[in-house]
C-alpha cells in the first residue's frame, strides 16, 4: 500500500496526459486535412465582383450613359427569424416598415435569400453593413444613369434590373460594355458577415466606354424640333436622323412619341419604338432625285431637256398617275422643284425594272443597315421580275415598295460624295469609310443643282431654306398604306435635305406621321424641322455659310 | 507498516532560506503557474479577437488572484486546520440558501447574492469540501477507523447532492471526487473502491432515468456528435475542426479562424484550448501539457513531503482535482468527454474559478513553507 497510491496517481496523470497528447496528435496531424477543409468550408465563400458598365460617350466625349454605384440589401430569413432586434435595427435603418418587414421574414423562415431592398444609395448600404446585423448582406451593383435623358433614348436604349442592356446600344454592345464581374473569395462569420477578403479567383472587368457618332448638341435640338412638330401638328409619330454627309456617322436619331430611361415605370410599347428604323415608310417624291440621277448617269435624259407633263397625269396600265396640277412644260430642275409624278414616269420609263432595281438595292433600299439595332425594319423591295410597268412606275415616284427612314437618309448620301455611298456608322471610328461607286459624279452634281430648286421660290421645300446656306432637298408626302388599300386622309411627311448644297455637310431626314391639323404636306410639316435643326447643327459644326445673307 | 504519506521522510527544520520561502511561497510552483496565466492571458487577448479591455479584466484579476494566493500563503496549517469545520458548515448553509434564494444566472440557481458582492457557494465547497473531509482524518490513526470513511463519504455525497440539485452536474461531481480523492489518500480500502465502482455501474441506468433532458442529450451527442451537428455537438464539431486546423504548428498568434469569425462559442472560456490549439498547433498542446504537467508534479511534490495527514491529504487532493479539471477541460473539446460546461484552470477567462485555484496554491503554499522541526 506504501507505494501504491501515490504511484498509482502518478501513473494515472500520466496516461492519461499521455492520451490527450495522443488525441490532439490525432486530430491535429492525422485529421487536419480534413478538419481544415472542414473550416474552410465554413469560411470561404465566393462573391462576385460587380463591375461597373462602361459609359457611352457622344462624338465629343459628352456623357451619354455612366453607372453609379447603388447597393442592394437582402437578407438570409432563416438566420435573421431569430434576431427580431436586428429586424427593428435594419427596418429602421432603411426607412421601412417594421412590421412588414417581419412579417415578410416570419413568412418566409426557411428561405435564405430574400431581397428587402434594391437600388439604395451606396451611403446606405454602408449604414446597414456597419450594423453587422446577422443574416443580413449588402450586395454591391451599379445603376445605369442617363444624363441626356429621353434626348437620346432610342439610341441608347436602356438596362433592366440586373444591368443587362435591352434596346439600342446598350443591347448590341452589352458584351463590350458590361465588363466581366470578377469573383472573390472571401471569408465569411457565422452569421455570413464578410470579414476578410482572400483572393481573386476571377479578376474583375469594368466595362469598355464606347464613343458614338452621335452629337449631344444636335441630338437635342432634333428632339426639340420633333416635340415641337408634334405638338403643331398633333401627329401620330415623327422620326428624324442626321448624317455626317461626308462619313454617313449618325449624328442624330430621334423619335417622338419618346420615353425617360431613368424612369421607366410609366413606359408604353409607342414610346420605345425607334421609329427611325422600324417604321415602314413607302418614301414617295423623296425618290425622285434618285430616278433622275439614274436616269442622267445612264445618259437617258439630258439636263437641258424639257418634259412635257400636260395634261397633267398619264395613264399606265388603266392606273391614272397625276400631278397636283397640270405643269405643262418641265425642264428636269423643275420636275425635281415641282415634284412632278408624270414627268418622273416618263423618266423611268426609260430604263429597265431591272436597271432601277438595282440601283434600289445599291442605295440600300430593302437592305440590312448593317447597325444591328433591334427592331429594324428592312422594308420591302420586291425583285424586279415581280414587277409590271405600273410597278416599276409607281417605285418611281416612292410607291409600291417601303424603306425606313434611315434608309432613306443613307441613299441621300450619294449626292454628297460624287456618286459613292458610305456605310452608316453608329460608333465612332477613326478609319475613313469604305465607299460604294453607285452613280457617276457628274450625274449627281447636276441632280444635286437641280434639288437645290426644291428650296427656291416655286418650289415644294422653301421653308427648309436657312439664312446664309443654300439647301437641296426634296419633300415627300404620302397616303398611308393600311389594310385593304391607302387610307383617306392619312398621310406621312417626309423631308430629306443636305446643307451647304454646295458641299454638303449633313443630310437631314424627317417623317411626321399622320399630322392631323389639316397641313400634311412634306413641304410645310417635314421641312420647317429641317431647317430649325440644320440652322442650330451648322452653327455648332462651323460650318461656312455657302450663300447669300 | 507505515505509509510513506503518514511520516514524511523530511522531519529536519526547513530553514527559510530565500526570500520567496520568507515570504511563504514555493518559486517552482509559482513559476509553473504565472507561465500558464500568462499563457492564458495571451489565448485570451486572440480569442476575444484582440479586445484589450477583455484582457486587462482578465489581467487585474490574475492579479488579485495573486495577491489572495499571498494572503492565503501566510496562513498557517494549524489554523486552516482550526477553521476547516466552521467554513464547510458555513458553505453547506449557504448552498441550502442558493436552493431556497439563488440567483439565476445562465439557467441555473449558482449565485447568491449577499448584497455587496455575488457569491457562488459551489465555489467555496471546492475547497471546504476536501479540506473537511481531511480534517476528519487530521486526528486519525492509521489505519483510520472504517466509521470516519462513512463519514466522509456521507459529507461529499450530502454536499454533491446539494449542488446536484442547482442543477450543476459538472461542478457536483468534480466537487465530489475532490473529496473521493481524500478518501483515497487517506487510505480507503481497496474493496470498498471495487465495490463503489461496481455499484456505480449497477446504479448509472437508473441515474439515467433521474437525468435532465439536457444531460441525457450531452451524454448521447457526445457519443456521437455527427448525429446533432447544428445542435448538440454543434460545440465538438467547431472545436474540433479549430484544433485539428491548427496542425503542427499552428495558424500563428491571433490566427484563430474558427474563434475569431464566431464559430467556436465560448471562445475565451471553456473552448480556449480550441483555440490554443488552432494556433500553435501540436507543439503548443505538448507544451501546455508540459507546463501543467509541472504544476501538478510540483503538487504531489509537496504533498510528499507534507509533515502532517491533513496537510498531505489537502494538497494531494488540491493537486489531483486540478488535474482532473485540466483532464476533463482539454478532453471535453478534443471529444473525448462530453461537454461539461468546465474552464481550462488558470488559462480560461473567467474571475470566480481562477481564484478558487490560486488560493487553494496560496493553502498549498502555506503547507509547504510552514514546517516544523518535528521532535523523534
Amino acid at each position: 500500500m506504501r507505494f501504491s497510491r501515490d504511484r498509482l496517481m502518478l501513473l494515472l496523470l500520466m496516461l492519461i496526459f499521455g492520451a490527450l497528447a495522443v488525441k490532439a496528435f490525432y486530430i491535429q496531424i492525422l485529421q487536419a486535412d480534413f478538419l481544415e477543409s472542414e473550416a474552410n468550408k465554413r469560411q470561404f465563400r465566393t462573391l462576385d465582383v460587380a463591375v461597373p458598365r462602361g459609359q457611352i460617350l457622344d462624338r465629343h466625349g459628352h456623357l451619354l450613359a455612366l453607372s453609379t454605384p447603388i447597393a442592394s440589401v437582402w437578407v438570409d430569413p432563416k438566420t435573421l427569424i431569430d434576431y427580431p432586434e436586428a429586424i427593428v435595427q435594419l427596418a429602421r435603418t432603411l426607412n421601412i416598415s417594421q412590421q412588414g418587414l417581419a412579417q415578410r421574414i416570419h413568412s418566409n423562415p426557411n428561405r435564405r435569400f430574400l431581397y428587402v431592398q434594391r437600388s439604395i444609395l451606396p451611403e446606405l448600404a454602408e449604414q446597414v453593413e456597419r450594423l453587422r446585423l446577422p443574416g443580413v448582406q449588402v450586395k454591391q451593383a451599379f445603376k445605369r444613369y442617363y444624363p441626356t435623358a429621353d434626348v437620346t433614348a432610342h439610341i441608347l436604349g436602356y438596362t433592366n434590373i440586373d444591368d443587362i442592356g435591352q434596346d439600342g446600344v446598350e443591347s448590341i454592345y452589352n458584351d463590350w460594355l458590361a465588363g466581366r464581374a470578377g469573383r472573390q473569395q472571401i471569408i465569411k462569420d457565422l452569421e455570413g458577415r464578410v470579414v476578410q477578403f482572400v483572393n481573386h479567383l476571377e479578376q474583375a472587368e469594368p466595362g469598355k466606354s464606347l464613343t458614338l457618332t452621335i452629337d449631344k448638341d444636335i441630338q437635342f435640338f432634333a428632339h426639340r424640333a420633333l416635340k415641337e412638330v408634334m405638338a403643331k401638328h398633333q401627329a401620330k409619330g415623327a422620326t428624324a436622323v442626321v448624317l455626317d454627309a461626308k462619313t454617313g456617322e449618325i449624328l442624330a436619331l430621334v423619335n417622338q412619341p419618346g420615353y425617360n430611361p431613368n424612369n421607366r415605370s410609366q413606359l408604353q410599347g409607342e414610346a420605345i419604338r425607334n421609329r427611325a428604323i422600324s417604321t415602314l415608310i413607302e418614301p414617295g417624291s423623296t425618290v425622285k432625285p434618285f430616278v433622275v440621277a439614274k436616269a442622267l448617269d445612264l445618259g437617258l435624259i439630258k439636263a437641258d431637256e424639257v418634259i412635257n407633263t400636260s395634261p397633267g397625269y398619264i395613264r399606265v396600265q388603266g392606273h391614272m398617275i397625276s400631278d397636283a396640277v397640270n405643269y405643262g412644260r418641265l425642264s428636269i430642275s423643275e420636275v425635281i422643284q415641282k415634284s412632278s409624278n408624270v414627268a418622273t414616269a416618263n423618266i423611268v420609263r426609260r430604263m429597265s425594272a431591272q436597271q432601277q432595281w438595282q440601283f434600289y438595292s445599291d442605295l440600300g433600299f430593302g437592305q440590312d443597315l448593317g447597325l444591328f439595332l433591334p427592331g429594324e425594319q428592312l422594308g420591302q423591295l420586291r425583285h424586279h421580275r415581280e414587277w409590271q410597268v405600273v410597278d416599276q412606275v409607281s417605285s418611281s415616284f416612292g410607291y409600291g415598295f417601303s424603306v425606313n427612314l434611315l434608309q432613306l437618309a443613307q441613299g441621300y448620301l450619294i449626292f454628297a460624295n460624287q456618286g459613292q455611298l458610305p456605310p452608316l456608322s453608329l460608333i465612332k471610328r477613326d478609319t475613313p469609310p469604305m465607299m460604294k461607286q453607285v452613280l457617276s459624279a457628274e450625274a449627281v452634281g447636276q441632280t444635286l443643282k437641280m434639288m437645290e430648286t426644291v428650296t427656291h421660290q416655286g418650289g415644294t421645300g422653301t421653308e427648309a431654306r436657312i439664312e446664309g446656306y443654300r439647301v437641296a432637298g426634296k419633300t415627300g408626302t404620302v397616303l398611308k398604306a393600311g389594310v385593304g388599300g391607302y387610307q383617306e386622309a392619312k398621310y406621312m411627311a417626309m423631308f430629306v435635305g443636305l446643307v451647304p448644297a454646295s458641299r454638303p455637310d449633313m443630310i437631314m431626314a424627317i417623317m411626321v406621321d399622320e399630322p392631323s391639323r389639316g397641313v400634311y404636306g412634306g413641304g410645310s410639316v417635314a421641312a420647317p424641322v429641317f431647317q430649325e435643326v440644320m440652322r442650330h447643327a451648322l452653327r455648332l459644326r462651323n460650318v461656312d455659310p455657302d450663300g447669300a445673307l | 507498516m507505515m505509509d510513506k504519506w503518514l511520516s514524511p521522510a523530511d522531519q529536519t527544520y526547513v530553514k527559510p532560506t530565500s526570500w520567496l520561502a520568507r515570504l511563504h511561497l514555493d518559486g517552482w510552483l509559482l513559476l509553473g503557474l504565472l507561465l500558464l496565466l500568462g499563457t492564458g492571458l495571451i489565448a485570451i487577448y486572440s480569442a476575444s479577437g484582440g479586445d484589450i479591455n477583455v484582457t486587462k479584466n482578465h489581467a487585474i484579476r490574475i492579479l488579485l488572484a495573486l495577491g489572495l494566493l499571498a494572503v492565503f500563503a501566510q496562513i498557517p496549517p494549524k489554523t486552516l486546520l482550526f477553521f476547516t469545520p466552521w467554513v464547510f458548515i458555513a458553505g453547506l448553509v449557504m448552498l441550502v440558501a442558493v436552493i431556497i434564494f439563488g440567483d439565476t444566472g445562465k439557467g441555473a440557481q449558482r449565485w447568491l447574492d449577499l448584497g455587496i458582492i455575488r457569491f457562488q457557494p459551489s465555489e467555496l465547497m471546492k475547497l471546504a469540501l476536501p479540506m473537511m473531509v481531511a480534517w476528519l482524518f487530521a486526528y486519525s490513526a492509521y489505519p483510520a477507523h472504517p466509521a470516519r470513511f462513512v463519514l466522509g463519504f456521507f459529507i461529499v455525497v450530502l454536499t454533491a447532492g446539494l449542488i446536484v440539485v442547482q442543477p450543476d452536474l459538472g461542478t457536483s461531481i468534480l466537487i465530489a471526487m475532490s473529496g473521493l480523492f481524500v478518501l483515497f489518500f487517506a487510505g480507503l480500502p481497496w474493496k470498498f473502491i471495487v465495490g463503489a465502482l461496481a455499484s456505480l455501474a449497477i446504479s448509472l441506468p437508473i441515474v439515467w432515468n433521474f437525468m435532465h433532458g439536457y444531460q441525457k442529450q450531452r451524454v448521447l451527442t457526445f457519443l456521437d456528435p455527427e448525429t446533432d451537428p447544428l445542435g448538440a455537438g454543434y460545440h465538438i464539431i467547431q472545436s474540433k475542426i479549430a484544433i485539428g486546423s491548427g496542425g503542427i504548428e499552428g495558424k500563428g498568434f491571433m490566427g484563430s479562424t474558427q474563434a475569431h469569425l464566431d464559430f467556436l462559442p465560448e471562445s475565451t472560456t471553456d473552448f480556449i484550448f480550441s483555440v490554443f490549439a488552432e494556433e500553435f498547433g501540436l507543439i503548443g498542446v505538448v507544451v501546455l501539457l508540459a507546463l501543467y504537467s509541472f504544476v501538478l508534479l510540483r503538487g504531489l511534490y509537496m504533498a510528499y513531503r507534507a509533515q502532517d495527514v491533513f496537510s498531505r491529504l489537502v494538497v494531494a487532493s488540491f493537486t489531483m482535482t486540478l488535474f482532473v479539471y485540466v483532464s476533463v477541460n482539454i478532453g471535453m473539446v478534443s471529444g473525448l468527454l462530453p461537454v461539461v460546461g468546465l474552464p481550462l484552470p488558470l488559462v480560461s477567462y473567467g474571475g470566480t474559478s481562477m481564484v478558487t485555484l490560486m488560493i487553494s496554491f496560496g493553502i498549498m503554499m502555506s503547507i509547504h513553507t510552514h514546517k516544523k522541526m518535528l521532535s523523534h
